[in-house]
């Protein structure tokens, strides 16, 4: 906290190491939720330049008691949001997604890790939040809670429902077979 | 009514031995119990769809999540966007104050400019006839002066009181009687009138004389209010 503190008052000061410094801890965080909620490489990147400059001219506004990490989280969903809506207002937003491929520069995934992103990916929007938010950055209830304003049992609510979804699209998908149980501790 | 129940509202079809094996799935996938355990619950063994379902969690939390892999240059990107970006709103800020200032400097000098020619303007619906120029006349080239004005004034007021005076006290003159200014100690007090009263002539004589004796006490009175001296008692007519 005091080290968040520092590095922010230190990016008031108009420093540039230091918003150097605050742009290299975030950026694969703030990136990674962005592709994993716009599902497009480059909207991503334009919407990660985004929240780092909401981020720097909020600064201020950050309250010094929580701690940074789930606040600009938070200011990445946010911005996801807001992007969403752009698009989903585009005329041939449909013909734009199927266009482009999500991860262009990315390796083929295993079937199993492209069926559990076919599986996120499905969910609606609240769900996929915080699945990514929990799953995939590690974030606890309590920061998830704090980055998207909202109550932890809440959070909670909306992380079980859609992980009930996820597996049972597993499920369907035949992901989920017996053969592929692993051995049970003895 | 368990947790599990509670949230996602009961399932048709869904037994309360599911609900709660599906809770402890969900509690595992919390981190808050090893997801191993729930395959040596009974209900594993008993319920096929809760034991694929137990399944289909642990490849999910076994499955390892790829890293998602940073576009080249993007820090270097968001930097650069973010110096721009306070640079422009710190001179936008500059440029805010400084058009604040130059729009108050400009009011305050329209406002000093503007009232001492704050005068009332003609009625727009009179009919203004212009004139045909005058020559100027030697009156307006000197133009008088109002104190030289008012001196002259007093002294045409002033000669013609002293001509009504002179006018008026000049033939009563001989009827003032011709008394010394001073009064030596030895003198006797009990003097002989140098003229007879006016009171002890004929009447008819003294009707004759009335309008003269009037015109003279007048200008007595006059006389004396012009050298401020109030005579003591008023003389019976």
């Amino acid at each position: 906290m005091a080290e968040d503190d520092d590095l922010v008052r230190r990016c008031l000061k108009g420093r540039t190491e230091a918003m150097r410094e605050l742009v290299e801890r975030f950026q694969p965080d703030v990136f990674a939720v962005c592709v994993r909620l716009l599902r497009h490489q480059q909207d991503a990147e334009d919407v990660a330049q985004e929240v780092f400059l909401r981020v720097f001219r909020s600064l201020k506004g950050w309250d010094s008691a929580r701690p940074l990490r789930p606040w600009i989280l938070g200011i990445t969903v946010n911005r996801c949001r807001t992007w969403m809506g752009k698009r989903a207002r585009l005329p041939d937003s449909v013909e734009y997604l199927h266009d482009v491929p999500a991860r262009p520069d990315e390796q083929p995934a295993d079937e199993l890790t492209l069926g559990i992103r076919a599986a996120v990916d499905s969910l609606r929007d609240e769900y996929r939040e915080v699945f990514v938010l929990f799953h995939e950055q590690g974030q606890c209830y309590e920061e998830i809670a704090a980055a998207l304003e909202r109550p932890v049992g809440t959070v909670k609510t909306w992380l079980h429902r859609g992980r009930t979804l996820v597996l049972a699209d597993l499920r369907r998908r035949g992901l989920a077979e017996p053969d592929l149980q692993p051995k049970t501790p003895p | 009514m368990n947790p599990f129940a509670r949230e996602f509202g009961p399932e048709p079809s869904a037994s309360p031995e599911c609900a709660a094996f599906l809770e402890r799935v969900q509690i595992a996938l919390d981190g808050e119990a090893a997801l191993g355990s729930v395959f040596e619950l009974p209900h594993a063994e008993e319920c096929a769809d809760c034991r694929q379902t137990a399944l289909a969690a642990q490849r999910l939390q076994c499955s390892i999540v790829p890293p998602v892999e940073l576009p080249v240059g993007l820090a270097e990107r968001i930097l650069e966007r973010a110096i721009d970006d306070r640079r422009i709103r710190i001179r936008t800020r500059w440029f805010s104050a400084a058009s604040l200032a130059t729009l108050a400097a400009g009011a305050v000098i329209g406002t000093l400019l503007v009232w001492p020619n704050s005068q009332p303007k003609p009625d727009s619906s009179t009919e203004i006839v212009a004139l045909p120029p005058k020559e100027p006349s030697p009156a307006i080239a000197n133009p008088p002066r109002f104190d030289e004005r008012m001196a002259d004034a007093g002294t045409a007021i002033a000669s013609i009181s002293r001509n009504a005076k002179d006018q008026t006290v000049t033939p009563t003159r001989n009827f003032i009687p011709q008394a010394p200014t001073t009064i030596s100690p030895e003198m006797p007090s009990n003097l002989e009138p140098a003229a007879e009263s006016i009171a002890e002539i004929p009447q008819n004589a003294r009707s004759g004389i009335e309008p003269v004796t009037s015109t003279t006490r007048r200008a007595v009175n006059l006389f004396l209010r012009d050298t401020g001296v109030s005579p003591a008692t008023k003389p019976k007519s």
